[in-house]
């Protein structure tokens, strides 16, 4: 009875969704530092309507929703065995770079989505494919006396603590749509600059455009486990702190022997930290 | 102690009555937000309580039965802004109401200030790189060719040709289907972009699928990906405009119907078009691809329309010209079948004056020469093509016709007053098939058959003085090719062996009845070129990952015939040419070619008697056979960086060619005659090109700057005199478009370029020309439109000394509809109609006069469906 109410119930929601409409696609340049202290860019597009939005990596959903196709998966393989031949004796630097420009390499995993008083999120860490829901909290935003001028529109400055970081953020009423990058929202217009106060994690919009499209299902190429919000970020540390360990973990209890100098490489450096650090 | 108590309840009773106090001061702003179209409540509207200094008080959004309740402090002077995408905004002063509060809202757009989203505008998948069109257009375009100009990587030739990355594209495909060849032109001026949804280039396409994997190839290819309103359907759109010019006098027209169906198993594309605004259709008419004909046959007769300034078509263009174009694509079973069928007329006039003055002692001597000529073609086309296009097999036959007829006239007034005609018809028919058959996975064995027949008569007449000459040339051939060929591959490695051969059958007269007396020689002529050629190429290619190796060594023996003009020959020709490709990332790729050659001459140059070309020139053939040498080297890189829209592509250029023969001039009065003597000719050319684009999205624009140099040098050695020659030339470009706001784009382009000739040390001065185009765009709203453009050129003519000249044009154009569009154009607003200049020497001035397009108004009508 369980099962069939939950199929029910995911029906419903996933019917739900298709019936999503955008009314605004922008697209937003994040630009992190992650846990190993690593300098990184990652475009991201927001699809958002009406209490409702999409946040994602053009790229990773155009590969997901071609491996969900037959052909698809066969090129993705074919490409992928291609990619390992070039990847033989480069240096791990070279190798990072390679998977990220490679149509094949999967550079960004993260998926938001909202739906009314939900987000829910597709997210992996070291290959360990993982989604969960949570609901949207109340944010407490002050707003601020300053403004800037992004992408053309007049912004309001708003401060607000959330997920562990002091997020400051810019946000246009000029453009009345409650939604931001990843999961800041909860302002009377869309926010188009963000930053936490250590300046690790900054998102800043690039582009906008009106649209009138259905917002597009999350294609799920991979088996993702269901877990929570809290388990997910304990996960993930746990990959920065035991690398090792999530190495093994991963293969099943008996992955690759990892140098020290490798194990270094890996780990979370001090000063740095995942883009939520309310998991202790 | 009673005292203390009561002192303490009086500070709670305070410190209660402070708490109400404060409580009762708090203004409980709230409402509900409603549709004013059908009452129903609005979820999800942004409410924003703002002071009287502007600023936000308080925020909050309605919930899901469109309430909301915001409590604030104060409300006098207070405002509260209610917004919602696809609503106008209401502003209400809160001074004045009671609440609750019912806002209506009024549907309504939020006109957002667009910045393209970057991501999407270049994509690569593999060998593919997707441009989305959308994202590259701007209101003033028109077709998809106005918009491919403007995507980094590819460019777009004045003639209409397509290059990606300084290379020529193999295929131009419309939804998969290659149903134009290389006449793709007539769906870059025709498809509005409006039906493109993106725009596909293929990298290193290897359009015989039979081939992929064995053979590889170093061109892309482009693909239209049309939007689903154009598919399965059939669109059509028509423009007629008519107006009047101040130059030449009269009536103006310019009309275009297109109609287009892209459909699962049929594919057509029928256009019509017909102009006398300058507008040159060729570019709707050229194949791109054809293949050099085999005929070889080339017009002795070479009277053509005096030259025009170096501006562009529309300055200088008087023409009224037709165009009909009608091509289908049938699928059946796995084959497909084409059938492209066009008519072209066209009407050229053209008129010169040259005023020469020589400053003489008692006086000076002005000489005028004035020309007025027409030409009349009318071009007709077939081409019915079967293809059956698989993996184990390629089959494809192709049958074409084209007729042309050309007919010329012009008149010279000056020195030798004269008229000159030319009748100038071509015929050509050929077949050409081939078969490809895979086996075993890495068997391959072809058969080609090619046959070709050309007839290119010739008619000149002449009236000097009332006296009438008349000579005709009758030319005709015929080629025929046979070939077979085996390749196989092993680990990447492809061994080929193809064996052929070729006959050639070609026979010429001409009879020049009247010759002037002062000319010595014959002025007949009855030639045979014939030749049976037998040949074998041997290839090999290594491709393995990211590089490939390609050897060609063909040779082959070649018997000649002259039918006793000349004595019969039998040549060995060997030419071996290497290429490799390297290409390690997706970004980069490099390629190097080289080869070395023997190529026999021109075989239209023997012949014992007189030709003429035109009213004071004629040619001389040789009764000698010739063989020319040559080697080249080239070598040339790409790079691209799709996410950044960063295309860039390089090459250099080495050749040299040895030529036994020289071409000599020889004046008998009024008349010049051309032979061929014995020389020895050694050329060397140097050639280098580069060229970047980006795309620059902050506002949705793109840029490109391009360089060359060339360098030509050439010793020649004839009748012990030695000229040796050196010309150089270089030349730098650059384009920017964009669209800044919503309101405004516009598209700059620069070109300039540098050259000098230099004899036996002594140089003549660098001469430079110039040229600046400009056009802006503004949207004051989105049913009107208005376009200024204009053009500056600068042209040297002798050292320092310039001509400039400016030509403004504007365009005004109202959209009734999404079918119905209106345009008012004025081109060459300032009516310059000529292009006049003088140039100076110590004993003499030389004056050109050319004719320009005046002012001209048309005013057009554009539907759509």
């Amino acid at each position: 009875m369980k099962k069939i109410l939950f199929i029910l119930t995911s029906l419903f929601a996933v019917s739900y969704l298709f019936a999503q409409k955008a009314q605004i696609k922008v697209g937003y340049d994040y630009h992190f530092f992650e846990p190993r202290g690593i300098e990184k860019h990652q475009d991201f597009i927001l699809l958002a309507g009406r209490d409702c939005s999409k946040f994602y990596n053009g790229h990773s959903q155009w590969l997901d929703s071609t491996r969900c196709t037959k052909e698809g998966e066969q090129w993705y393989v074919q490409q992928g065995l291609v990619m390992m031949g070039e990847l033989m004796n480069k240096s791990r630097e070279d190798r990072e770079a390679i998977l990220n420009s490679s149509p094949v390499g999967h550079a960004v995993n993260l998926y938001v989505v909202r739906n009314k008083e939900e987000f829910k999120v597709w997210d992996m860490v070291y290959h360990e494919y993982r989604k969960y829901t949570e609901h949207i909290e109340e944010r407490n935003w002050t707003i601020e006396d300053s403004t800037k001028n992004i992408l053309g529109y007049e912004c309001i400055m708003a401060t607000a603590d959330y997920h562990g970081r002091k997020w400051t953020v810019w946000f246009s009423p000029e453009v009345p749509v409650n939604a931001g990058p990843w999961k800041l929202l909860g302002l009377p217009g869309l926010i188009l600059e963000a930053v936490d106060s250590t300046g690790q994690h900054h998102f800043t919009a690039n582009g906008i455009q009106a649209v009138k499209i259905d917002i597009p299902p999350v294609y799920e190429p991979y088996s993702y486990e269901n877990t929570t919000r809290k388990k997910f970020l304990e996960l993930c540390r746990f990959r920065y702190d035991n690398f090792q360990s999530m190495s093994d973990m991963h293969f099943g209890g008996n992955g690759p022997r990892h140098s020290q100098e490798k194990i270094e490489y890996e780990s979370g450096k001090d000063g740095f930290d995942l883009l939520e650090t309310d998991y202790k | 102690m009673i005292l203390q108590l009561s002192k303490y309840r009086f500070i709670a009773f305070s410190a209660c009555l402070l708490a109400v106090i404060t409580a009762v001061a708090q203004v409980n702003v709230s409402g509900k937000v409603v549709d004013k179209t059908d009452n129903e409540p609005l979820t999800g509207a942004s409410i924003i309580v703002k002071g009287a200094d502007g600023k936000i008080r308080k925020f909050a959004t309605s919930k899901g039965d469109g309430s909301f309740a915001i409590s604030v402090p104060s409300i006098e002077g207070c405002r509260i802004d209610v917004t919602m995408m696809s609503f106008a905004k209401q502003s209400i002063a809160l001074d004045s109401v009671t609440f609750p509060l019912t806002v209506y809202l009024e549907s309504g757009s939020i006109q957002l200030k667009e910045v393209a989203v970057k991501a999407d505008r270049i994509r690569e998948q593999g060998d593919t790189i997707t441009y989305n069109v959308g994202s590259f257009a701007q209101q003033q375009d028109r077709s998809i060719g106005d918009v491919l100009k403007r995507m980094p990587g590819i460019d777009v030739a004045k003639s209409g040709k397509i290059q990606y990355q300084g290379e020529d594209i193999n295929k131009f495909y419309i939804e998969g289907s290659d149903l134009l060849g290389g006449k793709y032109g007539i769906a870059t001026n025709g498809i509005s972009h409006d039906d493109v949804g993106a725009v596909e280039v293929m990298e290193n396409h290897q359009p015989m699928q039979v081939l992929s994997g064995i053979s590889f190839s170093d061109k892309a290819a482009i693909n239209l990906k049309l939007k689903n309103k154009a598919k399965a359907t059939w669109t059509f759109h028509g423009d007629a405009g008519g107006g009047y010019s101040w130059q030449p006098d009269g009536a103006v027209w310019d009309g275009e119907m297109f109609a287009m169906a892209v459909m699962p198993g049929f594919q057509n594309i029928t256009t019509f078009r017909t102009n006398n605004t300058g507008e040159n259709l060729s570019s709707s008419s050229t194949d791109f691809f054809a293949d050099r004909r085999h005929t070889g046959l080339s017009r002795y007769v070479g009277v053509g329309l005096p030259g025009v300034p170096s501006l562009s078509d529309k300055r200088t263009l008087f023409n009224r010209s037709f165009l009909v174009s009608t091509n289908s694509l049938w699928k059946f079973g796995r084959g497909e079948f084409k059938a492209n069928i066009d008519y072209s007329f066209n009407r050229v006039t053209a008129d010169a004056s040259n005023i020469t003055t020589y400053f003489l002692n008692d006086g000076n001597r002005v000489i005028t020469e004035n020309r007025s000529g027409t030409d009349h073609t009318h071009s007709m086309s077939g081409k019915f093509i079967y293809e059956l296009n698989q993996k184990t097999a390629f089959i494809n036959n192709t049958l074409q016709t084209n007729i042309d007829w050309n007919d010329l006239s012009l008149a010279t007034t000056g020195s030798i007053p004269n008229s000159q005609s030319a009748k100038l018809p071509d015929y050509y028919v050929t077949n050409k098939f081939k078969l490809i058959k895979r086996f075993k996975g890495s068997h391959l064995v072809t058969f080609q058959s090619v046959n070709e027949w050309e007839s290119l008569p010739q008619t000149l007449n002449l009236d000097i003085n009332g006296e009438g000459f008349r000579q005709h040339i009758s030319d005709h051939a015929f080629y025929t090719h046979e070939s077979a060929a085996y390749a196989f591959n092993i680990k990447g490695i492809t061994l080929s062996l193809e064996g052929g051969i070729k006959g050639y059958l070609r026979s010429m007269d001409s009879q020049l009845p009247d010759m002037p007396t002062e000319l010595p020689g014959l002025t007949e002529n009855v030639v045979n070129t014939n030749y049976v050629t037998v040949y074998a190429t041997p290839k090999f290619e290594y491709w393995v990952r990211r590089v490939n190796l390609a050897l060609n060594l063909p040779v082959s023996y070649a018997h000649y015939t002259f039918d006793k003009a000349i004595a019969n020959h039998d040549e060995v020709y060997f030419s071996p040419s290497l290429s490799f490709n390297w290409k390690p990332n997706n970004r980069f790729s490099g390629t190097m070619r080289g080869g070395l050659g023997r190529s026999p001459m021109n075989l239209n140059l023997i012949h014992p008697g007189l030709i003429m070309t035109n009213y004071r020139t004629l040619k001389a053939g040789t009764e000698q056979f010739y063989n020319s040498s040559s080697q080249n080297v080239s070598a040339s890189v790409s790079y691209k960086h799709t996410r950044h829209g960063l295309f860039a592509n390089g090459m250099v250029m080495h050749s040299w060619t040895h030529v036994p023969y020289t071409m000599a001039q020889q004046l008998y009065g009024d008349y010049v005659v051309y032979s061929y003597a014995d020389a020895k000719n050694d050329s060397k050319m140097f050639m280098a090109m580069g060229n970047i684009g980006k795309t620059l999205d902050f506002m949705r624009g793109s840029c490109n700057v391009n360089g060359s140099f060339s360098r030509n040098e050439s010793h020649l050695f004839s009748q012990s005199q030695a000229v040796n020659s050196v010309s150089t030339g270089w030349s730098v470009g650059g384009k920017i478009s964009g669209s800044p706001c919503r309101w405004f784009s516009f598209d700059y382009r620069i070109d300039y370029s540098d050259s000098r000739l230099s004899m036996n040390g002594l140089s003549e001065s660098w001469l430079s020309t110039m040229e600046n185009e400009l056009g802006l765009t503004f949207i004051p709203h989105r049913k009107w439109q208005w376009t200024v453009s204009g053009e500056h050129y600068r042209n040297e003519l002798t050292e320092n000394s310039y001509k400039n000249i400016v030509l403004l044009d504007t365009r005004l154009t109202y959209q009734l509809n999404k079918k119905i569009e209106f345009a008012a154009s004025l081109t060459n607003i300032l009516d310059r109609r000529s292009y006049n200049y003088t140039t100076y020497s110590e004993l003499s001035s030389f004056e050109s006069q050319r004719q320009l397009r005046g002012r001209q108004l048309l005013f057009s009508i554009t539907l759509r469906k």
